[in-house]
């Protein structure tokens, strides 16, 4: 237990060490039979008495739940472990809105440094080299947190769906499951860089950089699929229509950015961010907020993805945003412009996944008609797809691994498969 | 005047048809689709048209334009009737009323948007429960999608294969679409979803003699169903087949229609201005007697888009986005 541990009791404000490579054993979605919980220690967890979210001035939230309406349960200072993935989620005597961190999800912290800067990278290794790699980047204001749940559930899908493949005989290997990276941009999370440039090119040119310096520190000779919500969507997309990345890319995945809505939409998106709380008096409370004002809909998902994105005040106590979106602003339209026409463009597989309703614009919309890249639609999902709907995000992403690796191709009865 | 004569009536005014009127309708529908084949057999002269997308204005254009509504021309369907325009539900019973009033003059054959899954999505469940305000409507035109044809064949031996999207590597002959069980939801995979997504491609990127004969064949469709196909596998079915066209549509084609692999394949959109924004024409293809093609291009209505102000449609709310 301690193992799995090292480094948890940090506050979240403080930058992690720089030493690379604290490695745990434990804490990918696999390992299903550890069911430990953990004591809690950090100080913001002890028991909140106000109940009072009006009083630092935040929006109501959209609906109130039980919990929303009583103070928080003075529960044992628990938090779930593993027994998360497992489905006991409840079943534990837990504080709600405990913070949860990377280890329970990634296999190992890297920082990858270049000149002063470094960039805080999160990383489970492929069980082989047949398995795919996934690779993630996060949207503005969020962190490689993002894509915890997510990264657990391709593991434990893939090997539920091996072991039932396994057990009809249609294949050997049940060892195959895929890889994950996912980093805090710069800007963002536990990443530190010098330059203010919030440029795509300069978000593009550091993910081509990771992307580089992770695949040869690990030797990785893997099919890699790009990931990338919001922001993360255009800066994966604009690396794939530069080429950026040397190593074979066999898909390209956009979570819930289309270029024709973002942009009209920039206008009230500086409202949108005026409205949301400056500050919270503990983590535990801007968990609580992000959940219930909906901007993530599921809190498992949030109780990880949320701490990253929270500093310590300054000039005061409690938490604020790490990152001033604000100041990136100048960039916002520089983002998402031409990301349609670059997105239909790229070479490999393309996946589109949007939340609510099928809002494509034009290009997007013949580039559809055409057959030109796989549209899905998640009703109930709010923005943040892969947190808010893991379950159906890491089956669809399994699909499209799947359908476009040249592993898995069937037998016509007449004519011939590309190779 | 019969019940049918009478809807027919209040949809070319664009009329409501009240929920009964609608039951009787789909009951009848399927009692005749029920009968056809996986391949219909269909004479010739017929007007083919591709994709409708509840364009109700611009199906009404399709068919001043093909020689006036049935009995008057006949006319053969190839699905997605439904989803993205306005009128879905308008298209569709009109489509279906025109099949019970004279099933010879009119066949319709199944589209991927024919289906529960992605008619929940792209617009035609919404319509329904906007203009009922239960699914109830909904859920009947979906026990008619379950019975609607696969394919065609217009003129017999030498004649056209008439299908949504293309072909399946697993349909080899007529005889494997005969054999689907085609009463049921879209499948993710297999013959029957091969055929309603599959897509053509004539993209052969620089191969040598060797690869070229694996490029023009079978590939992974980037739609997430169905495959694409080059042009081997279609001169092989055509040959196999005894057949000279295979006709389909599926894709949006700027110019209305596309003839491919030296006009053994042609793709028939019918939604001119698609989904109101695309800017593109529309097309249907008559075949004749003598088995002539003879393509006709059409365009939007301007007052389609204008008669389309003050059409409720699910506009997100703005929110966090970056």
């Amino acid at each position: 237990m301690s193992q799995l541990h090292r480094g948890m009791h940090k506050k979240p404000g403080m930058f992690p060490p720089k030493e690379v490579l604290e490695e745990v054993d434990a804490g990918s979605g696999s390992d299903t039979e550890t069911e430990e919980t953990v004591e809690c220690t950090e100080e913001e967890e002890e028991q909140d008495e106000t109940d009072g979210l009006g009083d630092l001035g935040m929006p109501p939230p959209k609906k109130t739940t039980k919990s929303a309406a009583s103070p928080t349960v003075p529960a044992p200072a628990l938090i779930p472990s593993l027994s998360h993935l497992i489905g006991l989620e409840g079943k534990q005597p837990s504080r709600k809105y405990a913070p949860a961190e990377w280890p329970q999800y990634f296999k190992q912290k890297i920082s990858v440094a270049r000149d002063n800067d470094t960039f805080n990278v999160l990383y489970t290794p492929p069980d082989d080299s047949e398995a795919p790699v996934y690779v993630f980047h996060h949207g503005a204001g969020s962190c490689a947190e993002s894509f915890a749940l997510l990264s657990v559930r391709l593991r434990e899908m893939m090997h539920e769906e091996r072991f039932q493949l396994a057990a009809t005989a249609k294949i050997r290997d049940e060892n195959k499951l895929p890889g994950m990276i996912a980093f805090d941009a710069r800007g963002h999370g536990f990443t530190e860089v010098e330059s203010t440039d919030y440029s795509l090119e300069a978000f593009t040119n550091d993910f081509a950089f990771i992307v580089a310096n992770v695949v040869a520190e690990f030797g990785l000779t893997n099919n890699l699929i790009l990931v990338g919500h919001s922001l993360g969507g255009a800066v994966v997309t604009n690396a794939c229509h530069l080429k950026l990345i040397q190593h074979p890319v066999i898909g390209l995945a956009v979570l819930d950015v289309v270029e024709g809505t973002a942009i009209e939409s920039l206008a009230s998106m500086q409202q949108i961010l005026n409205s949301r709380p400056k500050s919270f008096p503990t983590v535990e409370k801007g968990i609580e907020w992000t959940v219930q004002s909906h901007t993530i809909r599921n809190r498992e998902s949030a109780c990880v993805s949320v701490p990253p994105t929270l500093i310590s005040q300054h000039d005061g106590p409690g938490m604020t945003w790490r990152t001033d979106l604000m100041l990136t602003k100048p960039y916002w339209k520089g983002w998402f412009t031409g990301l349609s026409e670059k997105f239909i463009s790229c070479a490999p597989a393309k996946l589109l996944i949007l939340a609510g309703t099928d809002r494509l614009d034009k290009d997007l919309m013949v580039g559809q008609m055409q057959g030109k890249y796989q549209l899905i639609v998640f009703q109930e999902s709010g923005h943040f797809v892969q947190e808010d709907a893991p379950d159906k995000t890491a089956l669809s992403l399994i699909d499209f691994w799947k359908r476009n690796d040249k592993v898995n191709k069937t037998v016509p009865l007449f004519g011939a498969f590309r190779a | 005047m019969t019940s049918i004569e009478e809807a027919i009536e209040l949809l070319h005014e664009c009329k409501h048809v009240p929920e009964p009127l609608v039951r009787q309708i789909c009951a009848k529908a399927q009692e005749i689709l029920v009968e056809e084949s996986n391949v219909q057999l269909v004479d010739t002269p017929v007007v083919i048209c591709g994709d409708i997308h509840g364009q109700f204005h611009d199906l009404l254009t399709l068919f001043a334009i093909g020689g006036g509504e049935p009995p008057n021309a006949a006319y053969l369907f190839l699905g997605d009737f439904v989803d993205r325009g306005f009128y879905s539900l308008e298209c569709f019973l009109l489509l279906i009323c025109l099949k019970v009033r004279y099933p010879d003059k009119i066949t319709l054959i199944r589209g991927n948007h024919e289906s529960r899954q992605i008619t929940t999505v792209y617009g035609f469940y919404d319509e329904c429960l906007r203009k009922y305000g239960s699914a109830s409507v909904w859920r009947l035109c979906c026990g008619v999608f379950d019975y609607l044809s696969l394919s065609a064949l217009v003129g017999g031996p030498g004649g056209v294969f008439c299908v949504h999207g293309g072909l399946s590597p697993t349909v080899k002959q007529l005889d494997h679409v005969r054999l689907i069980d085609r009463k049921q939801e879209v499948p993710h995979d297999g013959p029957m979803c091969d055929l309603l997504w599959s897509d053509p491609d004539d993209s052969v990127e620089d191969a040598d003699d060797e690869a070229m004969e694996l490029a023009t064949s079978w590939g992974v469709s980037p739609r997430g169903a169905g495959y694409l196909f080059g042009p081997n596998p279609v001169h092989e079915f055509n040959q196999i087949n005894n057949t000279t066209l295979i006709a389909r549509a599926h894709q949006l084609v700027m110019e209305g229609y596309k003839e491919m692999f030296d006009q053994s394949l042609v793709t028939v959109w019918s939604a001119p201005n698609y989904c109101y924004r695309c800017g593109n024409v529309a097309a249907v293809l008559e075949i004749t007697d003598s088995m002539e093609r003879q393509y006709k291009v059409f365009h939007a209505k301007d007052a389609d888009v204008g008669g389309n102000e003050g059409m409720p449609m699910k506009k997100p709310v703005a929110e966090y986005f970056l």
